[in-house]
């Protein structure tokens, strides 16, 4: 390495939305302008890349007694993976052997094909376990496949690329700086009358303008606190950058937009002289049955709200910001959020499933239930785990859909293309909806065929049996019994359904959870450190599975936004004037189980199942209450507001020294 | 990483013709905590040669001398210290402040002497920049970021804190230490073992300790009597993380009159920093709940923050007012 001499030339770069938005900005497109514009921006807002309005924003302030501006920042953030970023890549002849990580094995499968220039057939894709991979690791690992591949197809030996942890710090897609402007007005009664709100978004080098451009992610930023106002405007502007590219990253722009959300919301309450609470039932949106805007088969938001407060324990909270007496003062925060509870589709049988299934590059998902002739069932299922344990929750699925009373009699073969039948791969929250879809659709089919061959043994009316750990009996004549080895065995060793369940249509939209986070914090008023001593996590979950995995799942949440809450990408530090960061995890400092407190899971099925089985997704929906939630209980505890994200000790600090309060 | 080579000497004078033989391309290895990410991190101070001092039997004890002080060997466990029911007896502070370095598994690796000659754990360093102490003649954390890593009191060439939390606990306390060198035993007292940023051997370090010496021992006086002594550390994170801000401090109290203090602080200098104008001030005053105002008034009086970093004088003074506040609360 010492022997490359590079020679470079500096071109003018502009890093930041600050840079990026400057009257002598570089120009980064070509003469069209930093902020991203298509064919869909407003005409009437050439400023913009995204906007939406309803009323009349000047009659909105008006009417208002109180009227209140504020700026939120949020700098930046990755969601980093446990594992490393590694993948093999092994030839036989002309058969591929590839060990992968991500989110599924047939669609990369058919990349690497396409890339490396053969039939796909001539691949077999293995990905069983990951550390998780949040969607940014993935594609970090991916965009290495081909060259991996060809390495060892070139040096006829297995080739192994593992990215050391710090340079894969630099692969991952980021959450990106965002800069959100409010100016809100309410009556006295503290109810809001206007809303004028303008999101700046550093979109690195996309042409499209990810959140601001696309009105659905947009919208899903504006429903939890507009439906009640009358007047409010949302403009998205989307610039071009020099910074890392952003993406998905555990929850599509949750946090980094939540937050203002949030932190505003807290903010107007105290000038309304209301409780965070309260202000917030005040306005959060209820949908009514057949209110187009929400189509959705539930949006418990009151209940997570009220039920959430209970079990905290709200009403001991000090309305006074940093009110408590003495050296460590602890508050309370509220936050709330609300996504997609997974996507939606079809499965096997239903009128939707066919269409939706032959049509062009459609998202199907595969499984194969084998029952063997000793008894165990196996799963067979593509998807890759992620440290979510879905595959217990999809095996309890079985269990319980082929009258098991445990998982015992379930074995599972999955993430190897030679083993599994094909699968569209997961993200948004389409582990259990879709291929669970798939899994219940073949549970499905395999119970009704063994009891139509049980039926058939025993001569007894179908309608008359059950099935139970392994044995069909008549219900009305416990001597006639079969086994489900039995029947496996009379059937040559095994009997086979498939099932199938697709994304899209109609459905795709219908479930949107929404859940909160509140939590308690205790601040060392004389060292600017905090504590983060206790939450309560209520949230809309639809039926939970399995208990167990939910509570992982959940964990792992708070964790993780714990996370983007509380550190920044450095890269306005490391390099200063760049967005370079590649030095590692010294910077960007991981929290662990300690950093969390034990939590108060509270799960709350609104759902009524209309579709299999009623559920949501989990720890993505209320992830993004959780910035916002800190942040207010920070402030709660020592009267520090901290609008520039990430929440650290030294803000802490400078703000008490600015009250004059530390010692 | 690069090839290595691992010998294992028996006794201590075998280990030092190893490191005499390869000179500074040969280093101790212990616990390996510190040394093994060095090589990871590619840093180019990191030996080629390992001797391994794990099976040398006269490195790891814990035991008491003939004054009634404590002698602990220096390929001792930080775990070891920790479960030390002699130490805790003795040295509360002490114990407290192992228990709060990096994480229970690293503590079960780690040994005293590694913790207190470790590497400095600047993010540039480790990051592989050509900085002070990886072969270049820039610190890039004096210009970058150094919100956690760097001096707040100045610095020379490297700008890194000095990373252990022992040596902060050990100064306080009077601790001395025991070097084997080819020329025989050589003592020095803990704050001259770790003078921060030195051109030794050629190479820029933290400690005093040349290519062909080893840590063998670390002596702790007998406690003094009515010796109160605290220690606190503020981090980032739960676990793992270096203290942004720490401080250890030991008075000597009779009749609540401070007769003799330490108050060393970690984390914000090159080195353990012995704050004396504070401990020259406690020297006769009583031991009193409105000390702590005065005492923070003239501490760190010589703070020199870089661009991200003054907060750590913050911490550093929140936490001298909540050491002596804690001692005035026993008394």
């Amino acid at each position: 390495m010492d022997a490359i001499q590079v020679e470079y030339e500096v071109l003018p770069f502009a890093s930041t939305l600050k840079d990026a938005m400057a009257t002598d900005a570089p120009d980064l497109r070509g003469g069209k302008g930093n902020l991203l514009r298509h064919a869909n921006s407003p005409q009437n807002f050439p400023n913009a890349t995204w906007a939406e309005q309803q009323g009349d924003l000047e009659q909105g302030f008006a009417e208002a007694d109180v009227i209140r501006e504020f700026t939120y920042r949020f700098v930046g953030g990755v969601s980093v993976p446990m594992q490393p970023s590694g993948s093999v890549a092994k030839w036989n002849g002309d058969q591929l052997t590839f060990w992968g990580m991500g989110q599924g094995i047939y669609p990369v499968r058919a990349a690497l094909a396409a890339a490396l220039g053969i039939d796909a057939s001539k691949i077999r894709f293995i990905n069983k376990w990951n550390g998780s991979t949040f969607g940014a690791a993935r594609l970090a690992a991916e965009r290495f496949y081909p060259l991996i591949a060809h390495l060892a197809k070139v040096t006829g030996r297995p080739v192994k690329v593992m990215l050391p942890k710090d340079q894969e710090l630099a692969q991952l897609q980021i959450k990106p700086e965002t800069i959100t402007k409010f100016k809100v007005g309410a009556r006295k009664d503290g109810r809001i009358t206007a809303i004028e709100h303008e999101v700046f978004v550093s979109v690195g080098d996309l042409d499209s303008g990810g959140h601001a451009s696309t009105p659905g992610n947009a919208q899903n930023q504006l429903e939890l606190y507009t439906s009640l106002v009358p007047h409010w405007r949302s403009l998205w502007c989307a610039y071009r950058t020099n910074a890392p590219r952003p993406g998905p990253s555990r929850s599509y722009y949750q946090q980094e937009t939540k937050w203002s959300w949030e932190s505003m919301m807290d903010e107007m309450a105290e000038a309304v002289g209301l409780d965070p609470v309260a202000f917030r039932l005040m306005h959060i949106t209820k949908p009514k049955p057949g209110d187009a805007r929400y189509p959705y088969d539930s949006f418990p938001s009151v209940e997570v709200l009220e039920e959430g407060a209970k079990a905290f324990g709200w009403n001991r909270r000090n309305p006074t910001p940093g009110g408590a007496p003495g050296r460590f003062k602890r508050g309370f925060g509220v936050g709330m959020s609300q996504h997609h509870g997974g996507l939606m589709g079809y499965h096997e049988g239903e009128e939707a499933f066919q269409k939706l299934a032959a049509a062009p590059g459609a998202a199907v998902f595969g499984t194969e239930l084998e029952l063997g002739a000793d008894g165990y069932v196996t799963m067979k299922v593509a998807l890759p785990d992620s440290g979510s344990n879905a595959a217990t929750a999809l095996a309890h699925l079985v269990s319980e859909m082929l009258g098991f009373t445990n998982r015992n009699r379930i074995r599972l073969i999955w993430g190897d293309t030679d083993m599994a039948p094909s699968s569209d791969e997961w993200f948004g929250g389409r582990t259990i909806t879709l291929q669970g879809a798939a899994i219940c659709s073949a549970a499905d089919k395999l119970r009704k065929d063994l009891l139509r061959r049980a039926a058939a043994s025993l001569q007894v009316d179908v309608a008359k049996l059950q099935i139970r750990d392994g044995v069909i009996s008549s219900t009305e004549d416990p001597k006639k019994t079969t086994t489900l080895y039995a029947l496996a065995k009379a059937n040559g060793g095994t009997i086979r359904q498939t099932g199938r369940g697709v994304s899209g249509g109609e459905r795709t939209g219908s479930n949107k959870g929404v859940g909160a986070c509140f939590v308690e914090v205790e601040v060392d008023t004389w060292t600017g450190d905090w504590r983060f001593l206790r939450a309560v996590y209520p949230h809309d979950t639809g039926l939970v599975i399995n208990p167990l995995v939910a509570e992982a799942d959940m964990v792992g949440s708070l964790v993780e936004s714990t996370q983007v809450a509380t550190d920044a990408i450095p890269w306005d530090r490391e390099f200063p004037g760049t967005r370079h960061y590649s030095v590692g995890y010294l910077s960007y400092r991981l929290p662990t189980i300690m950093d969390v407190p034990k939590q108060t899971q509270l799960y709350i099925d609104s759902l009524e199942p209309r579709w299999f089985y009623g559920v949501k997704s989990f720890s993505e929906t209320s992830i993004g209450a959780v910035p916002g939630a800190i942040a207010n209980a920070i402030y709660n505890a020592c009267g520090v507001r901290i609008r520039e994200h990430p929440i650290t000790r030294e803000k802490i600090m400078a703000g008490l020294r600015a009250q004059g309060r530390r010692a | 990483m690069k090839n290595i080579s691992i010998y294992r000497p028996s006794t201590v004078e075998e280990a030092i013709q190893l490191l005499s033989r390869h000179g500074t391309e040969a280093g101790v290895y212990a616990g390996g905590t510190d040394l093994l990410i060095r090589l990871k991190n590619r840093l180019k101070q990191a030996p080629t040669y390992l001797v391994d001092v794990k099976k040398i039997d006269n490195l790891r004890y814990i035991k008491e001398d003939a004054k009634g002080g404590v002698a602990i060997g220096t390929a001792t466990k930080l775990s070891e210290m920790a479960d030390s029911e002699l130490l805790q007896k003795k040295y509360p502070m002490l114990v407290q402040a192992i228990n709060m370095i990096s994480s229970p598994e690293l503590r079960n690796a780690s040994t005293l002497g590694g913790d207190l000659l470790q590497e400095v754990w600047c993010q540039y360093l480790r990051g592989g920049y050509s900085c002070w102490r990886n072969g270049g003649y820039l610190c890039y954390g004096a210009i970058g970021d150094n919100s956690y890593y760097h001096s707040a009191m100045g610095g020379r060439l490297c700008y890194a804190v000095y990373p252990g939390d022992a040596a902060t606990a050990l100064i306080a306390f009077d601790a001395r230490v025991k070097l084997a060198t080819p020329g025989g035993v050589k003592e020095l007292s803990m704050e001259q073992l770790v003078p921060g940023d030195m051109m030794v051997d050629g190479r820029i370090q933290s400690h005093v300790v040349r290519f062909n010496e080893i840590l063998t021992e670390v002596v702790i006086p007998p406690p003094k009597p009515g010796v109160r002594a605290s220690f606190e550390k503020l981090r980032p994170r739960g676990v793992w993380d270096f203290a942004m801000a720490s401080l250890a401090m030991s008075l000597q109290v009779r009749d609540k009159t401070i007769e003799d203090a330490r108050v060393v602080f970690g984390g914000i200098s090159g080195k353990p920093l012995r704050e004396t104008h504070v401990e020259t001030f406690l020297k006769g005053k009583t031991l009193a709940a409105d000390l702590s105002d005065q005492a923070v008034s003239i501490a760190l009086a010589n703070a020199a923050p870089l661009k991200y970093n003054s907060t750590k004088i913050d911490m550093a003074k929140g936490l001298l007012a909540s050491g002596l506040a804690k001692m005035s609360a026993v008394a």
